[in-house]
């Protein structure tokens, strides 16, 4: 009789711990699948605004005559030519450090705080004119939506803290 | 069968129902324990499946809001009343012509409720400008324009880039000057 008793307590104990170990299964499985944030850019029209803004953005680089100043858009085909600012400096190293201003006030981790890097490229038949990355890569990035028809070929990635 | 003997006999009964009473109550709390321990599982599954949809049907409302309102952004800086049009070569897109919008402040009594936003504010980004509140006084060199604002309490703002042009004369030259600058609204908050 006091076998049987026992018998019944293990099955008992036993049963417990199966609902516990699958309890902790299940909860590890959404805890990582909740923390496995896909590495897909979020599609952003915040993003497509930047770059229309930037684009048609007036730089201090004239080129021709002492008043014709360059849009970063017209700048990008000065750089691929080789060009010159009409003060001597090179119209690629304006470009850089205007797109480098642009980036720092308009994604600025302090205004914004969950912005934790970015990226920018510019590049036009294969030929890459400027490359930007500042701070840190995460996999949570904001990026052009499909609909921005860029022809000078911008590609620009904002990296937000992780979800 | 004398005295003695049906005592023994009594006993021994009574031991064996006692045995057979306490293995059936340890069976009832074997099947109660199982089946609270089952609800409690379940439950808890429920919980967990339901806090996860909960969390992103809040998540998706945000974004949808979100949208909403970077699309009236969009639809703002490119309606009549804000946009460069062709006044700066071809027409472009995302950009507020701001010799046009610091005239624009003045009338904009009658487009109250017409844009359905509390506020509007653009806020000059690069080159940076000192930190004063547009007027004709200190036109081009002023940080933010308000354009319309209404007295009630409001919510966040909500913010897109534009490019905000204007003309300027330099040495009896005309050019077109483009900066970066985010236009700002706010929502009335009815809560």
């Amino acid at each position: 009789m006091l076998k049987r008793i026992r018998k019944g307590q293990e099955e008992m104990v036993g049963f417990v711990l199966i609902i516990v170990l699958v309890m902790i299964i299940i909860l590890v499985f959404v805890a990582f699948s909740l923390r496995k944030g896909s590495s897909k850019a979020v599609e952003s029209f915040e993003v497509d605004s930047f770059i229309q803004a930037i684009k048609q953005f007036t730089t201090d680089c004239a080129i021709g005559t002492e008043t014709k100043y360059r849009s970063i858009d017209q700048l990008a085909s000065n750089c691929q030519t080789g060009d010159r600012c009409y003060d001597g400096r090179n119209s690629c190293d304006v470009l850089e450090l205007e797109l480098r201003n642009l980036l720092n006030k308009g994604w600025n981790s302090q205004d914004r705080g969950a912005i934790k890097g970015y990226y920018l490229i510019i590049k036009t038949d294969d030929e890459i004119i400027v490359n930007i990355t500042e701070g840190n890569t995460t996999r949570n990035y904001k990026g052009p939506t499909s609909g921005l028809n860029d022809e000078l070929g911008i590609d620009l990635r904002v990296y937000e803290s992780n979800l | 069968m004398d005295k003695k003997e049906t005592r023994t006999y009594t006993l021994v009964l009574v031991s064996k129902i006692s045995l057979r009473y306490k293995r059936s109550q340890m069976k009832i709390q074997q099947m109660a324990f199982m089946l609270m321990a089952l609800t409690l599982f379940f439950v808890l599954i429920g919980l967990i499946f339901m806090a996860v949809q909960l969390s992103g049907v809040r998540e998706s409302a945000t974004n949808l809001e979100r949208e909403n309102a970077e699309k009236l952004i969009m639809k703002l800086a490119n309606s009549p009343e804000f946009s460069c049009g062709e006044s700066f070569g071809t027409a472009k897109i995302d950009c507020v012509d701001f010799d046009k919008i610091i005239v624009f402040r003045d009338m904009v009594s009658d487009y109250s409720k017409f844009w359905g936003v509390a506020d509007i504010e653009i806020v000059k980004l690069y080159p940076e400008a000192s930190q004063t509140t547009c007027s004709y006084r200190n036109y081009p060199d002023c940080k933010t324009t308000r354009i319309y604002s209404e007295n009630v309490k409001k919510k966040p703002p909500i913010s897109n880039f534009v490019s905000l042009c204007r003309k300027d004369v330099v040495n009896e030259e005309v050019l077109e000057i483009c900066e970066l600058a985010r236009i700002n609204i706010r929502y009335e908050d009815q809560r």
